[in-house]
This record gives structure tokens, sequence and C-alpha cells, in this order.
């Protein structure tokens, strides 16, 4: 996608205009048909709305990996002021990584100050975005280093205490730019408390080294986490950078093995349920608790005790009909009536409506 | 920055205006009695009654899904006072409902009117979130917190006697901003955090039908947002519509991003009183977070309860939930089944399983799946670097990995990240990823290295531990003074093992490098490590002695004997325990000699009788006593039993060592029977085997002759 300015060149593309042409794929000689074909137009037009059209194109499939959205652009953006803030607001959800890329010097403050703005609101969301600017003759270079850091694939070590190994992780997680983030393996969690973690991304481990017939750090993992019964194997949480992350090995049959990298979203608590994985202790240490972790708040949910709404109608009646139920099977379910009635009675006095439980101990009578 | 959702302040007014009941009563007879037509007890909620019930479902809901991340102030105002009766730091319905319960004493009173009179409503609400705002505002210095801004929400229940609300805007833009712009500057002057957006929502409740209940925005500013909306409390005269509950449940959806699922096809089973046996498919809806990127709501199915737990789901993302009918039988039953034993539910949208149900921790949770990520083509382990090496030492990285399993902690501190990494580190100084080309891996298995592999890298030594590898190390030296082999393995790259000196030369070298790479865990290390290498000696020279080894104290009275005990190889340890055990009679097929037990020694040939006697002796067993009382006879005489063809205990015929049995009616095979004997006779001699003597002697005699 690439937005020129009209003072140079105005050249806006449009993928409302084409939507049969574009797709996506990888075939490259196509797409570098295409990027030849593009039409010049002296259209004036915003960056902002192409890239919130362009984003829609990302949204609303989550089964696939995050993707990129690299905006080629002069830098300036013709909304009036006014109108800026509002178009801002349709930034609620960027679905990918965004890379805006700004070709010539910038002449007026203004549109670096309206696209830094753009980049602010992307990460607030909670996506990565990013704003450079980029000479005519450092477009190449540029260009290379944007690929390296966003899309090429990882080399990276893989430790564990004074084990380790190089490996490449294919696709590059999103955010771990620095090449000397290697993989720490922090422990091993059991397979059956982790019930379907939320995953940010996926990514293959491919083992690498120079002599193919040392033994591999990786090949041992891989037998080591298979080894078990499948109820009780475990995965590894490793940490890289500032992100948690698990690794499991998977098996087709005895030839092929392998192990995958799965990035949790950002933070120390991406599991609730298991706590923060920068407090988890092993099994020797003194403050160990078995799982599940119990958040105190989850023994007050709405669910977990007797709760009594009575903002609609239908709600007190039920309540009612299950206390005369109770009450017919007297003197057999004392307790069960009694404990009706405490019920109802403690929510009488939390509502100051007393004529509910009038009514049913007039009906009692 | 905070969110705007982070903190709510809820007022409730308590004014005379609060008391008016709603206009359709809840007949409560009906219910009760199912009388439908006399009304005998009917009851009708007040506004302030209604207020109270739909403000505790909008905490419900929230506090269902964000738990303590959400924080709630409740203040009430009367008479032109506000009075706070909570506090930011307890939260939760049971601290709610005690708080409710203690403000219940005074509530709205009907005596009230003329105060209430007094004052104009503008002027009382203005108060009333000027008041509210100044509890927004953080109490906190600016260097203390990370937030730049305070932020969040004014909820207001109240019965507004002007209709015109909307028309007095200008004078609530004029008014509220001036009161932030006041808080601010106090805020500046004491170094406090500023207040940054605040979003306040005036619920005007009334006892009559309303038509138009759209949240009209009365003022939008830089700094804040002023919004009313005008409902009926209580239910419709048709009993299906309740304004205020549906107002307020879905201010906590726009509020806090709430999404609405239904859940359909949950086969519950009746009661069978109610007359259906079977059970009966029902629909539970609940609210929940967005979840993933798409905001487009969904109708999910009940899919399969039958989940396996060692499969990991590809998911994407996982919310909280909070059902929106909580009091309804069947929500009920559906919360119960999840999280009273943790279960998972798969449901499918459109036939394709999507998301999943489970409750995790105690709380339920809806999971989104994704596709689970699987290369189309999955990569041949032997063409990876090492892949084909079959000498991996699996088995130890699995005990490793079972030790460093991780769990929750109790107490919850930060930065076990850096202990549990350099627990690992010490327990990995020293680990050959493989067991080729090793003396010591290669033994592995073997209790003593297994001891020493274990013992070595802990922390600390106990004293048992220490005598643990004491004797760990002391059976590695007994073992290389017999020079027994070691396993020597050299992996998938074959070639010639050592020899077995150099195999353990090998061994202790790499016992060294073990121990010293721990030496600095504890002083037990080092002393330990110095004993045992003091007491191997120089490598090549094993010392023949054994290590002294921490033995009892024996008693000095008791008597030893003082013989020389010739050494026993183990071989004469099992001759030994084989000659004290009873000898006990043995099968024929087990025997060689003429000793043993013959069951039916005269059964073979065509007739199993001789002189009208059975070959078996069974017609003698029949007349024991007789038998018996001859042999006695016998023996008292020291003579052998009698072997005649009269009547002879059958049982002693097996005792018989007498060569010339005749037996006429079946020469052939007695003969037949005496060469076969006589055979094995001559070949027990010839290979030296004479079982009545010493076995141990017999043996020695046999391994001498085959020397």
């Amino acid at each position: 996608m690439i937005h020129i300015r009209r003072f140079t060149k105005t050249l806006f593309l449009d993928s409302d205009i084409d939507p049969p042409r574009r797709r996506f794929n990888r075939d490259w000689l196509q797409m570098k048909k295409e990027i030849d074909n593009i039409s010049m137009s002296t259209d004036r037009s915003c960056n902002l709305d192409a890239i919130i059209k362009a984003s829609r194109l990302l949204a609303g499939n989550d089964d696939e990996q995050p993707g990129h959205l690299v905006c080629l652009t002069d830098g300036n953006v013709f909304y009036p002021r006014k109108e800026f803030p509002k178009m801002l607001n349709k930034l609620t959800c960027m679905p990918a990584t965004l890379h805006i890329l700004t070709l010539g010097p910038l002449q007026k403050l203004e549109p670096a100050t309206s696209l830094a703005q753009v980049v602010e609101k992307t990460i607030a969301n909670g996506k990565r975005a990013s704003l450079k600017r980029v000479e005519a003759q450092e477009v190449d270079t540029a260009a290379r280093k944007l690929f390296v850091d966003e899309f090429a694939p990882m080399t990276t070590k893989l430790v564990l205490g004074k084990l380790s190994s190089e490996m490449v992780l294919h696709p590059r997680p999103p955010g771990v730019l620095d090449q000397n983030n290697a993989m720490s393996v922090v422990g091993f969690i059991p397979i059956k408390h982790l019930s379907g973690p939320p995953i940010d991304s996926n990514h293959q481990i491919i083992p690498e080294a120079i002599n193919q017939e040392e033994p591999h750090l990786v090949i041992l993992l891989i037998h080591a986490l298979l080894q078990p019964q499948k109820i009780d194997r475990k995965l590894a949480l490793v940490k890289i950078g500032d992100r948690f992350g698990l690794i499991q090995a998977h098996e087709k049959d005895d030839a092929h093995k392998w192990l995958t990298f799965s990035l949790f979203y950002p933070g120390d608590m991406p599991l609730p349920w298991m706590g923060s994985f920068d407090s988890m202790v092993f099994a020797d240490s003194s403050a160990k608790q078995d799982y599940p972790l119990v958040d105190d708040f989850a023994k007050r949910r709405s669910y977990s005790t007797p709760t009594i709404v009575w903002s609609k109608d239908n709600w007190i009646i039920a309540d009612l009909q299950k206390a005369h139920r109770t009450a017919k099977k007297l003197p057999d379910k004392q307790a069960a009536f009694y404990k009706e009635v405490n019920r109802i009675s403690r929510a009488c006095c939390v509502y100051s409506n007393d004529s509910v439980l009038e009514g049913l101990i007039w009906d009692d009578k | 920055m905070s969110s705007i959702s982070s903190k709510t302040v809820i007022v409730i007014d308590k004014s005379y205006y609060m008391c008016r009941r709603v206009q359709h009563a809840l007949n409560v007879d009906s219910i009760v009695r199912g009388n439908v037509d006399e009304g005998y007890v009917q009851k009708s909620p007040t506004v302030y009654q209604s207020a109270l019930q739909s403000l505790t479902e909008y905490c419900r809901i929230v506090w269902d899904i964000f738990g303590s991340e959400r924080r709630f102030l409740f203040k009430t105002f009367y008479k032109n006072r506000t009075k706070t009766i909570s506090n930011w730091n307890n939260q939760g319905m049971d601290y709610l409902r005690d708080t409710l319960r203690r403000s219940a004493q005074n509530s709205p009173n009907a005596k009230d009117i003329d105060a209430s009179q007094q004052i104009p409503k503008y002027t009382h609400l203005k108060n009333v979130i000027e008041d509210s705002l100044k509890d927004l505002a953080a109490k906190s210095q600016k260097e203390e917190v990370e937030k730049k801004s305070e932020t969040g929400r004014i909820l207001v229940f109240t019965y507004a006697t002007e209709e015109n609300l909307e028309v007095q805007s200008n004078q609530w833009r004029k008014d509220l901003t001036s009161s932030i712009e006041k808080i601010n500057a106090n805020a500046r002057t004491n170094g406090l955090v500023e207040l940054d957006r605040v979003e306040i929502v005036i619920i005007d409740i009334k006892n009559e039908k309303v038509i138009n209940t759209d949240l009209k925005i009365l003022a939008d500013e830089k700094l804040f947002k002023l919004e009313v909306t005008h409902v009926e409390a209580g239910g419709s005269e048709n009993g299906k519509e309740w304004q205020l509950t549906d107002r307020v449940v879905d201010l906590a959806t726009q509020h806090h991003r709430l999404m609405r699922t239904m859940i359909s096809g949950i086969p519950m089973k009746e009661e069978q009183t109610s007359g259906g046996g079977g059970s009966v498919n029902y629909e539970v809806p609940f609210l929940h977070p967005q979840l993933g990127k798409s905001t487009e709501m969904v109708d999910l199915r009940w899919n399969t309860p039958k989940i396996d737990a060692s499969q990991l789901r590809a998911c994407c993302s996982a919310v909280r939930i909070s059902p929106l009918e909580v009091n309804s039988r069947h929500s009920d039953c559906l919360t119960k089944y999840l999280s009273n034993g943790r279960r998972s539910v798969l449901l499918s949208c459109k036939d394709k399983v999507t998301h999943m149900l489970a409750c995790n921790g105690g709380d339920i949770y809806l999971h989104k799946l994704s596709t689970p990520f699987t290369p189309q083509e999955p990569p041949s382990l032997e063409n990876a670097p090492g892949g084909f090496r079959h000498d991996y030492r699996v088995n130890d990285l699995v005990s490793l990995i079972n030790k460093h399993t991780l769990y929750p902690s109790q107490t919850g501190a930060t930065g076990a990240v850096a202990a549990n990494k350099a627990a690992l580190e010490q327990f990995t100084r020293v680990f050959p990823l493989v067991n080729s080309e090793s003396a010591l891996y290669s033994m592995s298995g073997t209790q003593s290295v297994d001891k020493i592999l274990q013992i070595v890298p802990k922390s600390t030594l106990s004293e048992t531990e220490q005598f643990e590898l004491r004797a760990a190390a002391q059976d590695l030296i007994e073992k290389e003074l017999k020079k027994e082999p070691i396993p020597w393995s050299s992996g998938s790259l074959g070639g010639k093992p050592p020899k077995k000196d150099e195999q353990y030369k090998i061994l202790w070298s790499e016992l060294k490098i073990l121990f010293e790479a721990h030496i600095d865990n504890s002083p037990a290390h080092k002393a330990i490590t110095d004993t045992i290498f003091a007491a191997r000696g120089r490598p090549d020279e094993p010392k023949e002695v054994a290590m002294e080894v921490d033995v009892p104290e024996i008693d000095k009275d008791q008597n030893f004997n003082t013989e020389e005990v010739p050494s026993k190889s183990i071989f004469d340890c099992f001759l030994e325990m084989d000659s004290k055990k009873p000898k006990r009679p043995r099968f024929y097929g087990q025997v060689m000699g003429r000793d043993k037990v013959q069951l039916y020694p005269f059964l073979g040939g065509e007739s199993d009788q001789v002189d009208n006697m059975r070959k078996d002796g069974s017609d003698n067993i029949e007349n024991k006593k007789t038998l018996d009382a001859v042999n006695k006879k016998l023996m008292k005489n020291n003579m052998p039993p009698k072997i005649d063809h009269g009547p002879v205990d059958p049982r002693s015929r097996a005792q018989r060592r007498d060569d010339t049995v005749q037996r006429r009616g079946d020469a052939d095979n007695v003969q037949r029977r005496g060469d076969v004997q006589d055979i094995q006779r001559r070949g027990d001699q010839a290979e030296g085997r004479n079982f009545n003597q010493d076995p141990r002697q017999m043996h020695r005699n046999i391994r001498e002759k085959w020397k």
C-alpha cells in the first residue's frame, strides 16, 4: 500500500477499488508485476483512512498468526484537525503489527504528531506499532532491517540450566527483536493442569548445529518430553526477553517428532488460574501449593455462592416457589425449608423489601 | 493511564420520591397459592428497592468477570448531604450485601417530603456529582503512582422531579467543568494526580411508564461526559419488560465492553415429579468480555463434555463469564456442573467446534479455540543434527524434569524465575547429553552410580546422604579391584571400547569432574570429595584395602570365632544354601538316579496287572492296615520292607534300592526300564555325578574333570 503526497506524486492504492486483484499470496513475481503496474492519480487522500481500510483485511480471523501492516507514506494527513480525533477513535482494534515508514523529509510538524498519535493509539490497544523516517537513499537498508527485525526466522539459543543449543524459530516471535535473547527454560508444567491456555502466536523450533553428529539439546528434550504416558506429560515453561511461552513436543510417528514454541500474551500472569509465572516454585519449596490456584475472589463469584437477584419478578417468583415446595415437605425437609426462608429474609434485609417475606409468612399461616 | 472502568462511584438517592411504589405489583398470592384472581397479598416494591436490586445486578456482573480489578464505591444522598457507606478496599457481593443491610436502617421515609422539596433537584444532583468527583480524584502523590491521571465513572440512581434535565445541559457543562478544574487545580498544588476523563450517567427512575428510554448525552467535554436515561421501575403491565433492569444490564455491557452469548442445546434431566423423565435441552445466556479479535455475537451449541485432559487445546483467548440469569435453574445447573467437577465442555458454532467452557481455579472461563499449529510436512528426526543418535540420556532428563516441576506459590512472592534458573543450572553443571564414550554415564542404572548422580548436585548433604555417597564410592572401588566390566557404549558412532583399566581411569576422572563441579555447594561437599578421592588414592594404584566406612560399635564382650574363614565364592554360597534346604522328593523326570518317587511304577504295557495284582499296587492301598502292620514288624527287625509280590505297601516300593525287581508279565518293559536305568547310572559315573555324595564335592569333581 503506497501513498505519496500530491506535490511530488499523489498515488493512492485503495483496496476497495481493486478487491478482486488484491489477494494475499506468496507469488513474488505476481506481486512484483502488480507493484510495477500501480497507476498514478492526483487524488488527495488520507493515509489514516487507508490504514483503517487495510487493517480490515487482517481482522476477524483468530485462527491465523497475527499479521503485519506496512505503510509507506510521505506522512501527510489531510483531515481537519477537529475530525482527526474521531478518526483516531476508529483505530480501536488494530489486528496486526503496524509499521509506518515515512519516505523523505517531513516538511511540517503536524503530520509527524498525527502519525505518532496513530502509533500511540495502536500501542495503547495492546498491539505493536512503529514509526520510522527513511531518507530516499536509505530505503533499501531500511527495508532489509525491517525484514530482519520482523519477518526473518529468528536464530537463538535454547538454554536449560548449563545446557544450551542453537535453534531457529519460525516464524519470528513478535516483539522479540534482540538476537541476544536466548530462550531459557524456567521449569516444567504438567499438561493436565493447563486446560487450553490462550496463546498469542505459535512457532516451530528447528534445531541448528554446525556438526550434524554432535548430540543436540532439542533432540534430547523431544525424547524426554514424549517419553512419559500422555496424561503425565509435561511442557517446558520458557522465558524469552520479557515474554513467557511454552515448549511442547509433538509426534506423528516414530520418525517424525518436533518441538513447537507457543508465546503467551505479554505480562507475568497470562493464565490467571496458574498465578504469576514469576512466583511459581519447584516441588521442594515450602511455599508450594497444589494445582489449581484458587483466587480469593473465585469463592465469591455469584455462581459459587448462594446469590439472590430480585431485579426481575420471575426471579422473586422462583425463590418463593422453592421455599413453598420445601414447606410442603415439612417436617422431612425442615433444614431445607429454614435454609430457603433464611435466604429470603437476608435478601429482604438487603433490599429493604419486607413485603416478600410477609407474603410468604402469611401463606404459611 | 488507568481504565475508565476501573473505578465507579454509585450514588443512590434516599429522598422521599424514592418511596413511591412501582406501578405493577407482584402478586405473591398467585405465586404461592396459584390463585391469579384473588390478589389477597399484593406487594409492590418501592422505587428505592428497585434501584438497589438493579445496581446489585450491575455489580454482580462486573465482579463475576473482572473480580477486584473493577472497584466500586457506594454513596447515598439525602437532605442535600451525601454519605459514603463503603470504601475502595472492600469489594465483592458479600461486602455489598452487608453494606446495604447496614444502610437499610435509613431507608427513604414518606415523612420527609418537606425536606426533600426544599432544595431543587438540580442542586441536589450537582452537589452529589461534585462530591463523587472528589472521591474519584486520587489522594496519592504523583511520584508514588505510575499513572499520570485519574479517571472513572459515576452512576446516580435518582428520581428526578424536573422532567427537563436535558434543557439544563449548558448549566451542567459550565458547573461540572468548573468543579473538575477546581479539583485539578487543588491536585496540582498538592502534587496529587489530576482527573482526566470522567463519565457520569444519571438514571432517572420513574414509577410510571416511560416511552423513550434511550441514553441521552447532556454534555460531552474533554474532561467529562454526562448522560441521562429515564426508565420505569418494576415490570411492565404484561410482565415481560423490565426497563430499569434491562437498562442497567445494557450499561454494564457498554461500559465494560461485554458481549452476550447464548449456549443452546444443553441436555438437562428433568425431575421425575414434573412429568418428564428424559432430558430436555435448555439455553443459558451469559455475558463475557470480547473474545479474540471478533466482535461478532455468536450462538454456541453444546457439543460434548468428554474432553481428554492429556490433550492441550489450542486457544487464542480465554475470558471469565457471568450468567445473565444466575437465579434460574438451568443456569445454576450448568455452572454447578462445571465448577463442582472442574469439567470442561466443548461448544460448537455452525457444526464446527469453536469454543470451550472450562472451570479453572474455581472460575468459569470461555475459551476460543484456534486451529492447532501443525506443520504441513512434519520434520524428520533423523535429518536433524544429532537426530540419528540413540544414546541420549533420556531417563536422566525425565527425572530432572520431574524434580523441577513448577507449582503455584502460596506466598505469591515474585523473583522466583531467577531462583528456578539457578536451581536448574546447579543440576546441569555436569550433564552430558549422551551416555556413550563415558564410563560413569554408561553405568547409570546401577545403584551406586545413580546414588552419586542424584545426591552430589544437591545444595546440602545430610549425614545419611554422605554415608550413601561413601558406600557408593566403596562399591565402585571394589568393582575396580575385581575388574568387573563396565557396560561401555560407543553409541551410534561405533568403535572399540577401551581396556578395563582405561575404563576405570575414565570413570574416576569423570567422577572427579562431577564432584569438583559441586565442591562449593556446601562444606559437606568439600569434605566428602576429599574423603572419597583420598581413599581412592592414585588412579593407577587403587587401594586394595576397603575404605573405612562408619559401622555401629560392636559389643566387646561378645565372643567371636577367631578361626580363619576361608574366602568363598558366590557359587560356594549358593551350594551351601542349597545343601541346607530340606530334601524334597523330586519328580521322576528331574532325578537321574534311582532315588525317586514312582507314581505308577508298574504302569505301562498292555496290562496293568501282574499275578492278579494291580501294577500300581492300588489293591494294596486298600489293605492299608494290614500292610502297615507287616511293614512295622519288618522294620523292627531291621529288615527292608517286604517286596514280595504279596501284599506289599506300594509306598515302600518307592524306597526300594533293589535292582533286581522282577515283574512277571511285563518282563520286556522291566528289562527296558532296567536298561535305561543302567545307562543313566553309567552316564553319571562317566560324568562324575554321584548324587549319593556331598553335592559340593560332586560339583568339585565335575569342575576338575572339565578343567
